[in-house]
Parts: structure tokens; C-alpha cells; sequence
């Protein structure tokens, strides 16, 4: 059971690797393999996750660690279906950068600051709205990885028809993700909360980062609205607004305090 | 009045309002560090708060109309977003009107089993039992406060269990399980063969004054005690058998209590409908613009 993370990191890695030789091939084919490595990484963190839960009797998703292991697992995943799918373009780089942030949280979830002990919830987070609330929010900011992926090779790119399909995938995983997130972050949190603590909002510095990435994210689209030049604005408050998630989960757990600091 | 129309609907307003709401959320994370910060009781928070509000409304109203007349080709997700987010910051503002109006009706009492409390309407709350269920390494899995709810001397809830999560819910009031311990307590015996505890930080009529409860050791059944009258004030120690006014203490003992938070807000169901309306606008608003980017 331990092993199965590194197994997921290793199938990662190896796809990362394989990815990152085809990203410089000039006709731009994308490789036949690395794909099925990312699936056998979910498979493996999916594992994780039914074991975890399997031993604490509750959804295993309460825990640093434990977020990690599926929010990486859903980014392999997404990864995964973004590459089989054929009604957008594929674009390899989108692909390779997903991948990548999905090791980078793995390699997190290995470190000590995500600790590994399998151990039971404690009673406020025993809710049903709580699994809705992680799980779904997790979902959302796994489809943001590849607007924020999206977003910076807009960004970095010079070839305008390149610039337009790094556009779509963007727009694409943005409105895939934004109601996503809205019902898990924002709704069922709130919901969670007031069960829980008695109030369904309490400006906790995880709930205002929650609604500041929300809003982030809400910026975007509705300045789809009214620039209808492709330039870059929209493709910076898309990158921002997922480097807002992270901090959502990292910065206000390791530097701000508060309803949610268990 | 035309203009000031068209500025309150114009997105370009929502965006500058949504920039500083961001801006100003993220700068008072990092000062509140733990507590609810002031920024959102402020004017800089209310007057950016209530111009969104109008922006909404009126961007809403505008949409909808020139959807109405689209015919077939209309879309109304996004007016069932909107409206989601109109309803819902309009149950925050009655939320808090109602809390602020009504202030005692928001509380928190500790409770031993057998102990009772008046509610905020009047009701009787009694504890009947106090359950704790652990997991197999000890550490909590559920907190249970079995509670009667009376009035005027009548039963209306004989035994409701209060869990975490599963709060007793009265019409606008709301009785939560927050949190659950124990305590040390005097037990005294009062001359009528009453019986009341006594903890630290407590006080009763001593007679002379009032006598108020600094510690408790359960080892050797004394008590500290800080004993105030007309003359002064001054320490002294209680064991079994010392009189306390009309009571004598009969044992130092350790009690269970449950921690219980009363919580008044008329306008959550309210919340709820705006916090479902905004979902199911916001699934259809977006997948159909995803439909429309894929093809």
C-alpha cells in the first residue's frame, strides 16, 4: 500500500520524461504511450484513496496528504481524457505542463509536510457535505491546471494560430471548471460550514481565498465578454487565478490561521 | 439618470468591482490572521459591496429583457445565476440584520447532564445524556447531547440527539453540538436536599456576599474559593462538609459537559434556495458556452 504513491510517481515521471522527448519533434506528433502511463498513476493514487478510505471507514479526503494524492490523481486523469478525446485539438505542451504540476504535488504529498498517518476524521469534518466540498473543489482546480498550462503558453507563444488553440483549451477548461468549483467550493462549503460551526460564511482566510480565486476566475470570463480581441489580459487573470487556488491550499494552510486550520 | 443606468450596467463596472473585492480580500486575509476581520464591517467593504449588488441587478434586469426577445434562441442561464447571486447576498444582509436585531438570541451554554437552559424563545432545553463515541486509538468520532425541549412546563421534544453536523433545528433558531469536555465541580447539597455543582469561575450567595470558585482538587476534595463581602475580600478553602450559605458540600467531583451553540438566522433557507438557483445557473450557463467553444 505504501508503495503505491511512488509507483504513481514513478508512472508520472515516466510519462513526463517521454512527453518532454516528443515536445521537440518538428512534425509535432504527440507520442503513443505516455498517456497510458498517466492512467495507470490515477489508477494507482485511485487505489490510494479507496485503501485510505477502506481503512478509516470515511472518503480519505481530510487529510494534506490526502487531498494530494487526488488532486494529482485527478490532473493525471484529465490529462489522460484531454489526450483520447477527440473534439479539441490536442496540444502536447498542455499535456506535459499538467503532468508536471501533477508530480509536483505528488512530491509534496511524499514530503513532511504532508503528513502520512492513516487516521479517522475528526467529528466536524464527518459530513457528507465536507466529501462534496473537498472532492468537488479538487475536480474544478484540477481543469484550472490546464488553463493555467493553457494560459502561460498564450502567453509565451509568438505563432498566432498556436495562440488561438492555447486560447480555446483555456476557455475550454475554465468553463468546464469554474461551475465545478462554484458547487464544491463555494456552495457545499458553505453548507458544510453551517452545519458544522453554525455559520455558512465567516470570512475564515480559506473562504476568502476560496471566493478570491472564485472571483478571479469570474473576471476572466466575463472579460470574454467584453474584449473581443485575443490579447493577453484574459490569459493573465487565468494563470493568477490558478496560482490563487494553490495559495487557497498551501499558503492558507501553512501561513494564514483559522476556521479550517485542523 | 440615463447614464447613471447605463454606468450601473455596464460589465466593465463589474470588473473593477470584482478587481477590488480581490485586491481587498487577499490584503485582509493577511491582516485578520485568525480572526474575522473588521475590513468586512466596514464602509470600504459595504459601499463596493452594495455597488455590486446594484451592478448585478441592473446588468440582470438588462440581460434578461434583450434575452426575452431573442425568441427561441435565448439563453437564461446566466439570469439564473445572476439571480442565485442576488438571492444569496440578500440573505446575508437579512442574516445579519436579524443577528445584529436580535443579539441574545445567538449563545453558547455548557451543560452537564441534568442541567437545563432557557432558550432565546423561550423554550426549556434540558440535557438528558452525553455520549462520546472514539475510535479504536481513543481519539473522537462523534459527540452526542440527547436534549428535551419544553415549554410552559410541557414536553414538545421529549429526546432529540444533537450530533456534530446534525444540529436541532427550531424554526430560525438552530442548536449545535460545538464542542464537548469536563470539568471539575463541587457538588453541594442545599438544606431542601436541592442539589447544584459549582465550577470554577462560578459564583454563589455565601450568605455574607457572594463566594465564587477559583479551583478544585479532586485528589484531596479541596476547593479554593475567593469569598467577597462588606468587609473585604479573601481566599479561603472548602472540603467536604463546609458551609456555603444554604448549601454544604458534599463532594469534588469531575463532570461531562456539552458545549452548545445557539444560532438565530431566519434567512438561511433563503440561502439555501440562492445557493442552489446559482448552481444550476451557473452548469447551464457553462455548458453550453462549452458547447459552443468546442464546436
Amino acid at each position: 500500500m505504501n508503495a503505491l504513491p511512488t509507483i504513481a510517481f514513478v508512472f508520472i515521471c515516466a510519462s513526463a520524461a517521454v512527453q518532454g522527448a516528443f515536445l521537440f519533434r518538428k512534425d509535432g506528433k504527440a507520442d503513443p504511450v505516455s498517456h497510458w502511463a498517466l492512467l495507470a498513476a490515477f489508477l494507482a493514487l485511485a487505489a490510494v484513496t479507496i485503501v485510505r478510505s477502506a481503512g478509516i471507514g470515511f472518503p480519505a479526503l481530510t487529510g494534506t496528504f490526502e487531498s494530494l494524492v487526488f488532486f494529482s490523481g485527478i490532473i493525471c486523469l484529465i490529462a489522460w481524457s484531454y489526450r483520447i478525446q477527440k473534439r479539441l485539438v490536442f496540444l502536447s505542451l498542455v499535456q506535459f505542463g499538467a503532468t508536471i504540476i501533477a508530480a509536483a504535488l505528488l512530491a509534496v504529498a511524499s514530503s513532511p509536510i504532508a503528513p502520512k498517518d492513516v487516521l479517522a476524521p475528526i467529528p466536524a469534518l464527518r459530513s457528507g457535505w465536507l466529501v462534496l466540498h473537498v472532492s468537488l473543489s479538487f475536480i474544478g482546480e484540477s481543469f484550472f491546471v490546464a488553463s493555467f498550462v493553457a494560459s502561460l503558453a498564450f502567453l509565451a507563444s509568438k505563432d498566432e494560430r498556436k495562440k488561438a488553440d492555447y486560447d480555446k483549451i483555456a476557455y475550454t477548461a475554465v468553463a468546464a471548471g469554474y461551475p465545478i468549483f462554484t458547487a464544491g467550493a463555494l456552495v457545499f462549503g458553505a453548507i458544510w460550514a453551517e452545519q458544522a460551526w453554525g455559520s455558512w460564511w465567516s470570512w475564515d482566510p480559506k473562504e476568502i481565498w476560496a471566493l478570491v480565486t472564485w472571483l478571479a476566475y469570474t473576471a476572466y470570463l466575463h472579460l470574454r465578454l467584453v474584449r473581443k480581441k485575443k490579447d493577453a489580459l484574459p490569459s493573465i487573470v487565468a494563470a493568477l487565478g490558478f496560482l490563487c487556488a494553490l495559495f487557497t491550499f498551501f499558503g492558507v494552510n501553512f501561513l494564514l490561521t483559522g476556521l479550517h486550520s485542523y | 439618470m440615463r447614464k447613471l443606468l447605463n454606468a450601473l450596467k455596464s460589465v466593465k463596472l463589474t470588473l473593477v468591482l470584482i478587481g477590488y473585492l480581490l485586491l481587498t480580500g487577499i490584503a485582509a486575509s493577511f491582516r485578520s490572521q485568525g480572526h474575522e476581520s473588521d475590513f468586512y464591517g466596514s464602509l470600504l467593504f459595504y459601499i463596493p459591496a452594495f455597488l455590486f449588488f446594484a451592478n448585478l441587478a441592473a446588468c440582470s434586469a438588462d440581460r434578461f429583457t434583450r434575452e426575452l426577445k431573442k425568441g427561441k434562441a435565448r439563453r437564461h442561464g446566466p439570469d439564473i445565476l445572476h439571480l442565485g447571486l442576488i438571492l444569496l447576498l440578500m440573505g446575508a444582509v437579512l442574516g445579519q440584520a436579524a443577528k445584529q436585531s436580535h443579539p441574545s438570541w445567538q449563545g453558547f451554554a455548557r451543560l452537564g447532564v441534568g442541567e437545563a437552559v432557557e432558550l432565546p424563545n423561550g423554550k426549556l432545553l434540558a440535557l438528558k445524556a452525553l455520549d462520546s463515541e472514539r475510535y479504536a486509538d481513543g481519539r473522537p468520532k462523534d459527540w452526542i447531547s440527547t436534549v428535551e425541549v419544553s415549554a410552559a412546563g410541557k414536553t414538545i421534544l421529549p429526546a432529540y440527539r444533537i450530533r456534530v453536523n446534525h444540529p436541532l433545528r427550531m424554526g430560525s433558531l438552530s442548536i449545535f453540538q460545538v464542542s464537548y469536555g469536563s470539568e471539575r465541580v463541587l457538588e453541594l447539597i442545599g438544606s431542601s436536599g436541592a442539589r447544584r455543582s459549582l465550577a470554577a469561575g462560578e459564583y454563589i450567595d455565601s450568605g455574607e456576599g457572594k463566594l465564587m470558585l477559583m479551583s478544585v482538587d479532586l485528589n484531596s476534595g479541596i476547593a479554593i474559593a475567593r469569598a467577597e463581602s462588606a468587609t473585604g475580600a479573601k481566599m479561603i478553602s472548602l472540603t467536604i462538609g463546609s458551609k456555603v450559605g444554604a448549601f454544604t458540600v458534599v463532594r469534588a467531583k469531575e463532570v461531562d459537559l456539552s458545549g452548545l451553540q445557539a444560532v438565530y438566522d431566519p434567512a438561511y433557507p433563503l440561502v439555501i434556495v440562492a445557493l442552489m438557483v446559482a448552481v444550476l445557473g451557473v452548469f447551464i450557463t457553462l455548458f453550453r458556452k462549452l458547447g459552443d467553444i468546442v464546436e
